[in-house]
């Protein structure tokens, strides 16, 4: 298998989880060519063509670490809504605003974002987020569900709920979509 | 952790469609799940909204020409490495030899007529500079050097100005190519720096650029030689300046405070 080939077989599926992961068109070009430029000087660690896909995801993930500069947690409370919490009526996918999702994403620390887009792109199991990133499961899983209940909140019309007296919960009812 | 929160992080741990609930990790979601109806069905939602993200998540436009961009910067680099090992059998080696040299010999003809037509081509359409590409070539000049200077004259400081970011007065230079079609030039500093700093200036010319900073990063690429690199642009020029350094403060020594207002 050539790097040609690799180029023509994967481009376009490598660009879409570079932009995913960098929000950017731009970005998402450069991180596309960074890729393919040290997938060619690794080339010979391809062994099975056939896993060659999920080979140049690890390229990509690893030139997208190795720019990203900023470290930071992302908040522990606030701004997420657990399973739950998700109403009745869920958004189909003609009803999720694409923009919006990918700006949810941005909006969250990188190692989230990788963790997330591994689950949702690479739709790699938990297992396999630990042992590709050497992080323990634990970890993954806690990033997973603390990155995709931000984007539920986001993302999901829901009704906010305060906690108003001494005496209890005291609900507004704050609709977050007419908020905007 | 509490109960609660520990079942929520392993539903959402499952993906759509999949039987990763049966895993060991999980069995406190599933037993909740199978216990609670209602628990069963906030489950089904959040399958649900995963799947339509997932969707969305894996769809998306590509850029036209992003494969020839890609490939041009991969040729550029010249480094095409083949990995299929060719098993030849004892009886047909002599044969299969015969053919290979044969094919050989086509594909040099085939490849040399396929580079004056690509030259052609690439020398007729305006292209694309990225960082990556950039950072390639550079790459490729650090490693081998070209060593014919010729000593600075005001004329090339003009057209090639320096940026006033950087803290480095070079005292010769010379031309290079990046095989980009774009008019660039490399700065070195005979005296002060040695071998150790370069800085490489290209003229824009009709190439697009992608996205680069307009002053010097703080933080530049690095290769495992140990070199560190930043690219940025300013006006109608591409910076890039190349330090080697044991952990990039060489190269940030160089660099002046950006002002503010």
């Amino acid at each position: 298998m050539d790097i040609e080939e690799l180029i023509e077989r994967h481009h376009a599926t490598l660009y879409r989880y570079a932009y995913r992961l960098t929000g950017r068109v731009e970005d998402a070009e450069d991180l596309t060519q960074q890729a393919f430029l040290l997938a060619q000087q690794k080339l010979h660690q391809i062994r099975d063509p056939s896993k060659s896909r999920s080979w140049l995801f690890t390229v990509l993930r690893t030139c997208f670490l190795k720019n990203c500069r900023k470290r930071t947690e992302i908040a522990a409370t606030g701004m997420a809504m657990e399973i739950e919490d998700i109403p009745e009526h869920v958004p189909a996918r003609d009803e999720i605003d694409s923009e919006q999702l990918q700006r949810a994403i941005n909006g969250l620390p990188e190692t989230f974002r990788l963790v997330l887009l591994m689950y949702y792109f690479e739709e790699c199991s938990y297992k396999e987020i630990a042992t590709q990133l050497e992080i323990e499961i634990g970890t993954v899983m806690s990033r997973l569900s603390r990155a995709k209940a931000r984007l539920r909140y986001q993302l999901i019309p829901h009704r906010t709920s305060v906690w108003g007296t001494e005496n209890g919960l005291m609900s507004l009812s704050t609709d977050e979509t007419s908020l905007r | 952790m509490s109960e609660t929160i520990k079942y929520q992080v392993q539903m959402d741990a499952c993906r759509p469609g999949s039987n990763d609930l049966c895993q060991d990790e999980l069995t406190d979601a599933a037993g909740r799940i199978h216990d609670h109806a209602t628990v069963a069905e906030a489950f089904r939602r959040s399958q649900e909204w995963d799947k339509s993200v997932g969707e969305i998540v894996r769809g998306g436009q590509v850029p036209e020409n992003l494969a020839d961009s890609i490939l041009e910067s991969v040729r550029v680099s010249g480094r095409t490495v083949v990995s299929n090992d060719i098993e030849l059998q004892g009886d047909t080696r002599r044969e299969q030899r015969r053919y290979l040299l044969w094919g050989s010999g086509l594909l040099s003809l085939a490849t040399v007529a396929g580079l004056m037509i690509f030259w052609g081509w690439q020398s007729a359409t305006p292209r694309r500079l990225t960082r990556g590409h950039l950072l390639a070539s550079v790459e490729r000049w650090i490693v081998q050097p070209d060593s014919e200077w010729q000593l600075l004259t005001e004329q090339e400081l003009a057209r090639f100005s320096m940026d006033a970011g950087v803290n480095f007065h070079p005292d010769r230079w010379q031309a290079i190519s990046l095989g980009t079609g774009n008019d660039a030039i490399v700065y070195s500093d005979q005296f002060a720096q040695r071998e150790s700093l370069y800085l490489f200036v290209v003229e824009i010319g009709t190439a697009e650029v992608a996205a680069l900073p307009s002053n010097p990063p703080r933080t530049a690429d690095w290769n495992s030689q140990g070199w560190y690199v930043g690219v940025w642009k300013r006006d109608h020029l591409v910076y890039a300046l190349a330090v080697k350094g044991s952990s990039g403060r060489e190269y940030k020594q160089l660099l002046r405070p950006v002002r503010i207002g």
